[in-house]
Order: structure tokens, then sequence, then C-alpha cells
């Protein structure tokens, strides 16, 4: 067994330098790398698996996030105690991922509401899908509104 | 043991990032499509921070922090550009 793993190291892999700074940091950060991927897994699997865009929207967005965010974290934990003191590269990747995940989900949300995708039969307050999708940013509302007449409504009139 | 739990979860977001390329050619509508894209570059991060690891070097971080910006960019391009018809109006 010992042999075919130094083979698999050696020959296919190249040699391996990971060195092991403690038993206790060696475990912690295994056991975030099995529950970060584990996550992932399950974030893609519910990808494939669920039957609608608006549930499907669910699985990547909230596990997957959470899945890379404790891979991340596993990083961050060893290589502060390999190389002393705290590195924060993995913390700026994760901080902005946990920023921008639930925006790249709204907006998919949105363009989907747009095209009007169908839905399970049993979503609830499907009416408010069709206001939803009609919905405009306040500035287009604004507009539209005759309470604004001097500039925007000359703006407009050019246009 | 650090080094094959590092390979059984590259194993695993191996297996994810298939499953999202499943999802991106059978995805019945573009937004399907979309998601699946945005699932796939958030496994390569992964995936990426994992080669990292295993070669016990520092140099990838910059090539993760790049990679999350690019796909949250074309993400939300995409997504704009399927909700209004154009990209700079």
């Amino acid at each position: 067994m010992s042999n075919i793993a130094e083979w698999f190291n050696n020959s296919l892999l190249g040699s391996t330098v990971i060195s092991i700074p403690s038993i206790w940091v060696d475990g912690v950060v295994a056991l975030l790398l099995l529950i970060g991927s584990g996550f992932m897994l399950i974030g893609s699997w519910g990808l494939v698996k669920l039957p609608d865009f608006f549930t499907r929207l669910h699985a990547p967005t909230k596990a997957s996030t959470l899945g890379i965010g404790a891979v991340l974290f596993a990083s961050l934990i060893w290589f502060s105690v390999r190389d002393g003191g705290l590195q924060i590269h993995e913390l700026v990747i994760s901080l902005f991922l946990f920023l921008t995940a639930p925006v790249s989900a709204y907006m998919m949300g949105k363009a989907a509401l747009h095209r009007q995708q169908p839905n399970l039969e049993r979503t609830r307050n499907v009416h408010l899908a069709e206001l939803a999708a009609k919905q405009q940013s306040p500035a287009a509302n604004d507009k539209k509104s005759d309470k604004n007449s001097d500039k925007k409504s000359a703006f407009h009139q050019t246009e | 043991m650090l080094t094959w739990v590092v390979i059984l979860s590259t194993v695993l977001v191996g297996i994810a990032m298939i499953l999202c390329l499943y999802r991106l050619f059978i995805g019945p509508d573009i937004t399907d499509r979309i998601l699946a894209l945005d699932t796939l570059y958030i496994n390569s991060i992964a995936l990426i921070i994992l080669l990292g690891l295993y070669h016990g070097s520092a140099l990838y971080f910059e090539g993760a922090l790049l990679m999350a910006m690019l796909g949250f960019v074309s993400t939300s391009a995409l997504a704009k550009y399927l909700l209004r018809g154009d990209l700079i109006e």
C-alpha cells in the first residue's frame, strides 16, 4: 500500500511538499477541508437535482458559499501556522465571495423573473411574480411620474 | 494524512464541477446556464486553493482573488444583459 502511495505521489503528482506543523493543526485543517468539499459537492448536486430554477438557485448560493468558506478557512489556518503570523489573503477572498454571492443570486433571480421561468405548482404567492418582474428601479419610476418636471422631463423630451 | 485529505477534497470538488458541467449542458434556459457557470467558477476557486495547499505555495491566492472578481463581474454582466437587453445604456 505504501509502495502504491509512493508511486502515486512521485510519478503522477510530483513531489509533495506538505510538511506537518503539528498533529492538531493537521486534523483541524483536514476536517475543515472535508466539510468544505462535501458542502460544495452537495451544492452542485442540488444544482443538478432540484426541479425548478428558483429552487435550484438556493443550492449553489448557500451550500457552495459555505463550502468555499470552510476551504479558505482551512487554508488560512494552515498557512498561518506554517509561516507564523496571520495570513489574510484567504480572508479577503472569502469576504469578497460572501459579499458578492447574494448580489449575483439576486441578479440571476431577477433575470429569471423577467424571462418568466416556469415555477413549481406548489410555489406560494405566484401572483406576485408578475408584479416583481415588471418592477423597475426608482430612477425609472421618477422619470415616469409628472412630479419632477424641470430637468428630467426636458431631458426625456429631447430623447 | 493531510496529503491524502487534499487529494480526496480535490476529487470531491472535481465531481462537483462535473455535475455543474452537466447542468451547463442540459440547462433548460439560459439562466440555468448562468447559474451553472457561477457555481463552476466558485468550485474552481476552491480547486486552485487546494492546489496551493498541496504544493505548499502561497502564490495561488492572487489568482484565486482575480478569478473571484472576474467571475462576479461576468455573472452580473450576463444577468444584466438578460434583464435589460443591453450592458451600457
